[in-house]
C-alpha cells in the first residue's frame, strides 16, 4: 500500500473506545486504525499521520467529549484542506438536533450512528464510507477490493486500468 | 524520490550513453544512436521508473531528435538522404493499428457505459446452471470471448465484480472461491490471444508484420488463434476444476440482466454488432480492420452516443505505449540495429523448434515480470528480423505471432498482468496457487503452440508466402 | 375611418343573425324603431353575405354606426367575424354588439382585449334591453364621430346621454375667463350671507327659474333613496331633517344628521347617479326635488343661482367633511381604548398559560420521579445478573486454563488484562513507537501494546523458549485472552456504572417519601451530581465537604433544590468552568450551610432582585429532566424546611447559600404534601400573580 490511510476513532469512554476499535478490527490490516480519547489527542495522531504523508480516510467521533466537542472537531477537519476529503461519522447517544444539523451543514457529516450500535451496522457504514473515500482519493483500488465494497471498486477499476 | 527510482534513472542514463561512448564494429552511426534509445527503453520499461507510456513518448521524441531528417545532431553525410521524415515518427501515434485499437476502446467503454458486458455476461451464464464445474466453464467462456474484443483488464474487472459476491458467499476456506477467482484472469489472458485487438502485443506483432509485407487480417488472425485458445482453455478449465475441487455442489449466480433500451444504447448495440461483423468478413468487403475499427469511432461520436466526456475515458496511454513500440521498431529496422544484434549470435545451427520455443519463452519470461506491451515492443522487431535473415528456419509470421502469444501466456504472478492483479485483489487466491496454476497453463500453452501451430497453419494454408 | 356621418345622411345599422325569418323581422323592426329615422337596418344571415354588404356599403360610403352580431351565423362564428371586421380600420369606430347564448371568458376577453366588442347581450335578449343598448351605442357613436350634430338628434336618442353631452359642449363654448370672473365676484358677494339667507335666496331663484316646482312633503322615517341605488335628482330641504347613513358589515351606520346640510343627493350628483348614502327622513320633511336636467337648465338660465347653488354646495360639503373628520377622531379614540383592553387580555392569557405549563411541569416532575424509581428498580435484576455472569465467566476461564499446557501464563495475562488500567491513547502510541523501534517491527509492536506489553524485556520474557514459528500462534492466543480480559473488565466497569446510576436515581426521586427523615446531605449532592452525567464533562467539580450532622428533611425535595441550583450554575458557565460545592455546619450546631459556587459571569444586580420571582428563568423555557423549575421552587422548598437561600454574585463567582435547620420545623409538618401536587401549585401561582 503506497499511502497509509488513517481511520480515526475519537471516544472518551475507554470501554466504548475498546468496543469500537475491536469492531473495526477487520479493517486494521488495510487501514491505520487509531483511537483517541479527545480532540487534542486526535489532532496529535492526525498530525503524525499527515506528516508521514498519510491521509485521513474516516473520522468516527463521539459528540460529547471533554474539551472540544466531536462536532467542533469534525467542523475543524472539514475546514482543513488536508482532511476535508475524509469521511465523517458521528457515533453518539447525546448529540442534540442542533449539533447534528451543524455537523451536517458545516462538517459535511456523512453518517450518524446512534448508540448503542450494532457491530454489523458499524462495519457496514465504515465499509461504505471508506469505499467512497478510496474511490475519490486513491489511485490504486485493488488493495482494498478484499476489505471494502469489492464490486464497486472493481467496477471502477474496469474504467481506470487497462492492459499494459 | 524513492531510492530504487533514482537508481533506475541513473542506470537508464548510463545505458543511454554507452553507444555514444563506445563504438561497435559493423554498427552504423545511425545504429549507434538507435541502440542508445533501445537500451534506454529496455531499462525504463523494465524498471518502470517513469510510466510506461512516458517512456514511449520519450522514445519517439529521442528518435526524432537523433535520427530523423531534422535531427539536431545531423547524421553523417551518407545517411542523410535516407533519413526518415520526423513526421513519420509522429505518425506512429496514429498508426492504423492504433486506430483499430481506438475503435476497440470506444466500443468497450460504451459497453461499460451501457452495462452491455455485465448484462451479456449474465445472459450467457444462464444456461450453465448451478454446478460449480459448469459455472467455471461458463465464466471462462464469457471472459475469453469478451476479452477478445475488450481489454483483458476491463473484462477481468467486470467479471470479478460479477463473481465477487459468489466468492464471498462461499464458506470460508472453500477452495472453490480461489478456483473461480483464478479462472477469470486466465480466461481473460487466453481470450486476449484470440483477436488482433485482444491485447496490445497482438497489435504490435500485426503492425510490424504488415510493415514487413505480411499483412494479417482480423478474421485470419482469429482462425489462426482460436482453435488453440479453445484447447488451452479447456485444459485450464479441467485443471482448475481438479485442483480446486470443493465440497460445494451448487452455487447461485445473480443473473438478472436488464438491458438498457434507450435510443442511444440501441445505436450502440447496432454499431457494435456491425463492427464485429465487418471485422469477421474482411475477406468479403476488403475493408481493412483498421478502417472498420474507425467506424464505431465515427458513428458513436457523431451520434452523440459517445460524448466528449466519454472521450476522456479512452486509455490513451495504452495507445501511446504501442506507438512508442512501433516507432522503436521502425527505428531499429531502419538503422539496421536489428540485423546487427541478430548477427551477434550464430543462429544457423539452431533448429526451428528450438528457435520458436526460444522466442516464445523469452516473451513469456520477460512479460511475467514486465509489461506485456513493453515486452512485445522490445522483442518483436528483433524476432521478425531474425526470422527474415537467411538460413533461419522460421517465418516472420511465426516469429511475430509466437512472441505475441508468449506475452499473453505469462500469468504466473499477480504482477504478470493486470487481470492477475485484479483476481489476486479478491484475497482468496494465494500467490502459490496462482504460480502453480499460471505457470502450468503457460507452459502447456507454450508446448501446444510451438508443437502444433506451425503444422496446423500449414495444413490450413494460412502461412502467407513471403 | 368610416365617413363622418352628417345629419340627414342615411346610416346603416347592420344586423347579422341566422334566426328564423320571423324573429329576424321582429328584431329588425325593433331596432329600426330604436335607431330612429337616421338609421336604416340591413339584415344579413351569413358571413359571406355580410362581407358582400360591407363591400356595397363601402362603395356607397355609407357609415355604419353599429353592427349587431348574433354568435351563430352561417359560415362562421360571430366573435370571429367581429374580430375580422374590426381588423379593418374602416370599421374601428363602428360599435359592435354581440348577441350570444354562452360565451367563454376566453372568447370574450379575446374580443375585449382587441377592442372589438362594445356590448355583449345574452340571448335571447329582451327587445327592450336590446333597444336600450342600441340607442346607447348609437348615441355614443354619434357623439364621438359627429359632436356638432348632436342637438338635432336629441329626440331620437338617449336623452340623458345627450343632455350630458350638451352640457359638456355648452360649457366648453362658454368663455372660461368671463365665467371665472363672474364666479369670483359672485362668491365674494355671497360669502357674507348667512346659511339661511343664502338658502332662501337660492330657493327663490330656483322658483323663479323653474317656475316654482312643486314641494314634496314626506313623513318621518321614509327612505328617500338607498345606498347604491340610482338617484336622478337632488332635494333641497326647506323644512325638517334627514339622516344619512351607510351600511357597514350588515349594520346601518349614521354618518350625518345635523351635518347633512340643506341639499341631499349631492354625492349621487357627483357619482354617476348612484346614491352614496341611504337617506331617511328624521322628521317630517318638506323638500324641493329637482331633477338633474332641471338643475342643469336652471343653472344655465341663472348665473346667480349658479353662484348660490355652488356656495350652498360647498358649505354643505364642508360641514360634512368636518363631521367626517370628527368621526375619524372618534374612531381612533375607540381603537386605542380597544387595543388597550386587548393587551390586557393577552397579558392575562399569557399569565394563565404560563401558570398552566408550570403546573404541567410540576406534575411531570412527580410522574418522572415515580417512573425513574420504577425503572431503577427493574434495572437492578438484569444488572446483578450481568455482574455475576462476568465473574463466573472469569472463574470458568481460569479453570479451563488450568487444563491446558502453559495455562498459567494465560491466567496471568487474563488477570493482568482485567486489572489493566487503560492508558491514555497518547501514551499508548508512545509505547508503541518506542517498542516498534526497539524490535524494528511496527506491526508486532502494535499488537504487543494491544495486549498490554509495553517493554521489550516483557516481550522477551513472554516468548522465552518458544521457537520463532510458534511465536505467532502464541501471540494470537495471548491476544484472544487479553481481549477476553479487557472485555470482562469493561463489562464490570460498565455494569458498575449502571448500578450507580440506578442507585442515585432511586435515592434522588424517592417517590415513596412522605415524611421527613434524617439524611446525609452529601449523599443527595452526590446523587444529583451523578445524574448530571455528561453535562459535567467539561466542568471541574470541586467538593469542599465539611463535617455535617444528619439533617431532618425531605431528601427528594432537597435534591430538586440541588438540581436546580447546579443546573443554573452550569447554564451560567456555559457548561465550562469550575463548580464548587461547599458544605459546612453552622457554629450554632442547629443549622447547616450548603454553597453552590460557579465561576460564571455573575448575575446582574437588577436580575438578582427578581431572581426568586415566580416566572424568572435564565433558560429560554427549555425543559429538561428535573430542570427548569426555577429558583422560586427552590425557595419554596427551602422555606418549607425552615431554611433560606441567599445569593452573592459577582463576575467570576456566583454563590447560592442554602441554610437548613437540622430539625424539620413542626408547623410545616402538619400541612405536608407531596411535592408538586396541583392544589399547592395553584396556590403558589395565585400568590405569584398578586406580587
Amino acid at each position: 500500500m503506497s499511502q497509509q490511510i488513517l481511520v480515526l476513532c475519537v471516544e472518551d469512554e475507554q470501554e466504548v473506545r475498546d468496543a469500537i476499535v475491536r469492531d473495526l478490527e477487520p479493517f486494521s490490516g488495510y487501514f491505520q486504525v487509531e483511537a483517541a480519547e479527545d480532540a487534542t489527542a486526535a489532532q496529535e495522531v492526525l498530525g503524525e499521520t499527515l506528516s508521514k504523508g498519510g491521509l485521513l480516510g474516516l473520522a468516527l467521533c463521539d459528540h460529547l467529549l471533554p474539551g472540544e466537542t466531536g462536532v467542533d472537531f469534525l467542523v475543524e477537519l472539514n475546514k482543513d484542506s488536508r482532511t476535508a476529503a475524509a469521511r465523517k461519522v458521528l457515533i453518539t447517544g447525546q448529540a442534540r438536533l442542533e449539533d447534528t444539523i451543524r455537523a451536517v451543514n458545516e462538517a459535511g457529516l456523512d453518517n450518524y450512528i446512534a448508540k448503542p450500535w450494532k457491530r454489523e451496522e458499524l462495519q457496514e457504514i465504515v465499509k461504505k464510507q471508506l469505499t467512497e473515500f478510496v474511490l475519490a482519493n486513491v489511485e490504486d483500488l485493488l488493495p482494498y477490493v478484499n476489505v471494502l465494497d469489492g464490486v464497486r471498486l472493481l467496477e471502477e477499476v474496469r474504467n481506470r486500468k487497462s492492459d499494459t | 524520490m524513492p531510492l530504487w527510482r533514482a537508481i533506475s534513472l541513473i542506470v537508464a542514463a548510463i545505458a543511454f550513453h554507452i553507444p555514444w561512448i563506445f563504438t561497435f564494429p559493423d554498427l552504423s552511426a545511425e545504429g549507434h544512436r538507435v541502440f542508445s534509445v533501445f537500451l534506454l527503453a529496455v531499462v525504463l520499461w523494465i524498471t518502470e521508473a517513469i510510466p510506461l507510456h512516458a517512456t514511449a513518448v520519450l522514445i519517439i521524441f529521442l528518435l526524432i531528435l537523433f535520427i530523423s531528417d531534422r535531427a539536431i545532431i545531423p547524421l553523417p553525410e551518407e545517411f542523410a538522404p535516407d533519413a526518415v521524415s520526423f513526421g513519420q515518427y509522429f505518425a506512429t501515434l496514429a498508426d492504423p493499428i492504433l486506430m483499430l485499437f481506438l475503435g476497440g476502446f470506444v466500443l468497450a467503454n460504451c459497453a461499460s457505459k451501457y452495462s452491455l458486458d455485465k448484462n451479456l455476461a449474465r445472459v450467457v451464464l444462464t444456461p450453465f446452471g448451478s454446478s460449480p464445474l459448469w459455472i467455471i466453464f461458463g465464466l471462462m467462456l464469457v471472459t475469453a470471448v469478451f476479452s477478445m474484443f475488450m481489454s483483458n483488464t476491463a473484462t477481468a474487472a467486470t467479471m470479478m465484480a460479477v463473481v465477487l459476491p459468489i466468492i464471498r458467499a462461499l464458506p470460508p476456506g472453500d477452495r472453490l472461491g480461489a478456483g473461480i477467482a483464478l479462472s477469470i484472469p486466465f480466461a481473460a489472458n487466453l481470450g486476449g490471444i484470440g483477436t488482433p485487438i485482444g491485447t496490445p502485443p497482438n497489435a504490435i506483432a500485426v503492425s510490424a508484420l504488415t510493415e514487413q509485407g505480411f499483412p494479417i487480417g482480423f478474421f485470419e488472425w482469429m482462425v489462426m488463434m482460436i482453435p488453440f485458445v479453445i484447447i488451452i482453455m479447456v485444459l485450464a478449465w479441467l485443471f482448475i476444476a481438479w485442483f480446486f475441487k470443493s465440497e460445494t455442489k451448487s452455487i447461485t449466480l445473480n443473473i438478472e440482466s436488464s438491458f438498457i433500451k434507450t435510443p442511444a444504447a440501441i445505436v450502440f448495440y447496432i454499431t457494435f454488432a456491425t463492427t464485429v461483423l465487418l471485422w469477421m468478413t474482411e475477406a468479403l468487403h476488403g475493408m481493412s480492420s483498421s478502417m472498420v475499427g474507425f467506424l464505431p469511432v465515427v458513428v458513436l461520436v457523431a451520434t452523440g452516443v459517445f460524448t466528449t466526456k466519454d472521450l476522456q475515458t479512452i486509455q490513451w496511454h495504452v495507445l501511446w505505449l504501442m506507438a512508442g513500440g512501433i516507432a522503436l521498431g521502425a527505428g531499429v529496422r531502419h538503422s539496421g540495429l536489428d540485423t546487427w544484434l541478430i548477427g551477434l549470435v550464430d543462429w544457423e545451427n539452431i533448429s526451428t523448434l528450438l528457435l520458436v520455443g526460444l522466442l516464445a519463452l523469452i516473451a513469456i519470461l520477460m512479460s511475467t515480470f514486465i509489461s506485456n506491451t513493453a515486452t512485445a515492443n522490445l522483442i518483436v522487431p528483433l524476432g521478425l528480423t531474425l526470422a527474415a535473415s537467411s538460413g533461419v528456419a522460421i517465418t516472420p509470421v511465426e516469429a511475430g505471432v509466437f512472441i505475441a502469444v508468449g506475452c499473453s501466456l505469462a500469468m504466473a504472478l499477480p504482477v504478470s498482468t493486470p487481470p492477475n492483479a485484479i483476481a489476486y485483489s479478491s484475497g482468496v487466491i494465494s500467490t502459490r496457487n496462482m504460480m502453480i496454476t499460471g505457470s502450468l497453463i503457460g507452459v502447456a500453452g507454450w508446448v501446444i503452440f510451438i508443437q502444433l501451430a506451425p503444422h496446423v497453419w500449414e495444413l490450413l494454408g494460412l502461412m502467407p508466402e513471403p | 375611418m368610416s365617413e363622418a356621418p352628417t345629419f340627414g345622411k342615411q346610416c346603416v345599422l347592420l344586423l347579422c343573425t341566422a334566426e328564423p325569418e320571423q324573429v329576424r323581422q321582429a328584431m329588425s323592426e325593433r331596432l329600426s324603431e330604436a335607431g330612429g329615422p337616421l338609421l336604416s337596418v340591413e339584415t344579413v344571415t351569413g358571413a359571406e353575405e355580410l362581407r358582400e354588404t360591407l363591400q356595397v356599403l363601402e362603395e356607397r360610403s355609407v357609415p355604419i354606426p353599429l353592427i349587431v352580431m348574433d354568435d351563430a351565423l352561417e359560415g362562421g362564428r360571430g366573435d370571429d367575424i367581429l374580430l375580422e371586421i374590426h381588423e379593418n380600420p374602416r370599421y374601428r369606430a363602428t360599435r359592435k354588439l354581440l348577441l350570444s347564448r354562452h360565451s367563454s371568458l376566453e372568447d370574450l376577453t379575446r374580443l375585449l382585449n382587441r377592442g372589438a366588442l362594445n356590448t355583449r347581450l345574452k340571448k335571447p335578449a329582451e327587445n327592450e334591453e336590446l333597444a336600450e343598448a342600441v340607442r346607447k351605442l348609437v348615441t355614443d357613436y354619434f357623439l364621438e364621430q359627429a359632436p356638432g350634430e348632436v342637438e338635432h338628434l336629441s329626440e331620437y336618442f338617449d336623452p340623458r346621454q345627450l343632455s350630458h353631452a350638451l352640457v359638456a359642449s355648452e360649457r366648453l363654448r362658454r368663455d372660461l375667463a368671463a365665467q371665472l370672473r363672474t364666479l369670483k365676484r359672485s362668491f365674494l358677494s355671497v360669502t357674507d350671507l348667512s346659511d339661511e339667507c343664502l338658502e332662501e335666496e337660492m330657493i327663490r331663484e330656483i322658483d323663479r327659474v323653474l317656475d316654482r316646482p312643486p314641494r314634496e312633503t314626506t313623513p318621518a322615517g321614509t327612505v328617500m333613496f338607498r345606498e347604491g341605488e340610482p338617484v336622478d335628482k337632488i332635494w333641497i330641504i326647506i323644512e325638517g331633517k334627514v339622516r344619512l347613513s351607510r351600511m357597514a358589515q350588515d349594520k346601518e351606520v349614521v354618518m350625518h344628521m345635523e351635518s347633512a346640510g340643506k341639499i341631499v343627493g349631492l354625492l349621487a350628483l357627483a357619482q354617476r347617479q348612484t346614491a352614496f348614502y341611504t337617506c331617511r327622513t328624521a322628521t317630517e320633511l318638506t323638500a324641493l326635488p329637482i331633477t338633474l336636467e332641471q338643475l342643469d337648465l336652471a343653472l344655465q338660465a341663472s348665473a346667480d343661482l349658479s353662484v348660490y347653488f355652488d356656495t350652498v354646495l360647498i358649505r354643505t360639503l364642508a360641514t360634512r367633511v368636518r363631521r367626517s373628520a370628527e368621526l375619524q377622531v372618534e374612531v381612533e379614540n375607540l381603537n386605542t381604548a380597544l387595543s388597550k383592553e386587548r393587551d390586557q387580555l393577552a397579558e392575562t392569557l399569557d399569565l394563565l398559560q404560563r401558570t398552566q405549563s408550570r403546573l404541567l411541569e410540576t406534575e411531570k416532575m412527580a410522574t418522572l420521579g415515580l417512573l425513574s424509581a420504577g425503572i431503577a428498580h427493574e434495572l437492578n435484576n438484569p444488572i446483578s445478573a450481568i455482574l455475576r455472569s462476568a465473574e463466573y465467566f472469569a472463574e470458568d476461564l481460569e479453570a479451563i486454563h488450568r487444563l491446558v499446557e502453559g495455562g498459567e501464563q494465560l491466567t496471568e495475562r487474563l488477570r493482568a488484562a482485567r486489572q489493566l488500567k487503560a492508558l491514555p491513547t497518547r501514551e499508548e502510541r508512545r509505547f508503541r513507537e518506542r517498542l516498534g523501534k526497539e524490535l524494528n517491527d511496527m506491526a508486532l509492536a502494535r499488537r504487543l501494546v494491544g495486549i498490554g506489553v509495553y517493554k521489550r524485556e516483557e516481550y522477551e520474557a513472554l516468548f522465552r523458549g518458544l521457537p520463532a514459528g510458534a511465536r505467532e500462534e502464541r501471540l494470537k492466543l495471548l491476544e484472544r485472552v487479553h481481549k477476553l480480559g479487557t472485555g470482562l473488565r469493561n463489562i464490570h466497569s460498565a455494569a458498575e456504572r449502571v448500578t450507580n446510576i440506578v442507585k442515585s436515581l432511586r435515592s434522588y426521586a424517592r417517590p415513596d417519601e412522605f415524611s421527613p427523615a434524617f439524611e446525609e446531605i452529601h449523599e443527595g449532592l452526590e446523587d444529583t451530581l451523578l445524574l448530571f452525567g455528561p453535562g459535567l464533562k467539561n466542568v471541574r467539580v470541586e467538593r469542599r465537604y465539611g463535617k455535617l450532622p444528619k439533617v431532618e428533611c425531605l431528601a427528594a425535595q432537597l435534591n430538586q433544590v440541588w438540581t436546580n441550583l447546579i443546573s443554573n450554575s452550569l447554564e451560567a458557565m456555559g457548561g465550562k468552568g469550575t463548580l464548587t460545592i461547599e458544605t459546612e455546619a453552622a457554629s450554632d450546631g442547629q443549622h447547616v450551610h450548603v454553597r453552590i459556587i460557579d465561576s460564571g459571569p455573575g448575575i446582574p444586580k437588577e436580575v438578582q432582585e427578581r431572581i426568586f420571582g415566580l416566572h424568572f428563568t435564565t433558560k429560554q423555557g427549555r425543559v429538561q429532566f428535573g430542570l427548569g423549575m426555577g429558583l422560586s421552587i427552590c425557595q419554596r422548598i427551602v422555606n418549607r424546611h425552615g431554611g433560606s437561600i441567599e445569593l452573592d454574585s459577582r463576575p467570576g463567582r456566583t454563590c447560592f447559600t442554602v441554610t437548613l435547620p437540622v430539625r424539620y420545623p413542626g408547623e410545616s409538618r402538619k400541612k405536608l404534601q407531596r411535592p408538586g401536587t396541583p392544589a399547592q401549585d395553584q396556590q403558589e401561582s395565585k400568590h405569584g400573580e398578586a406580587s
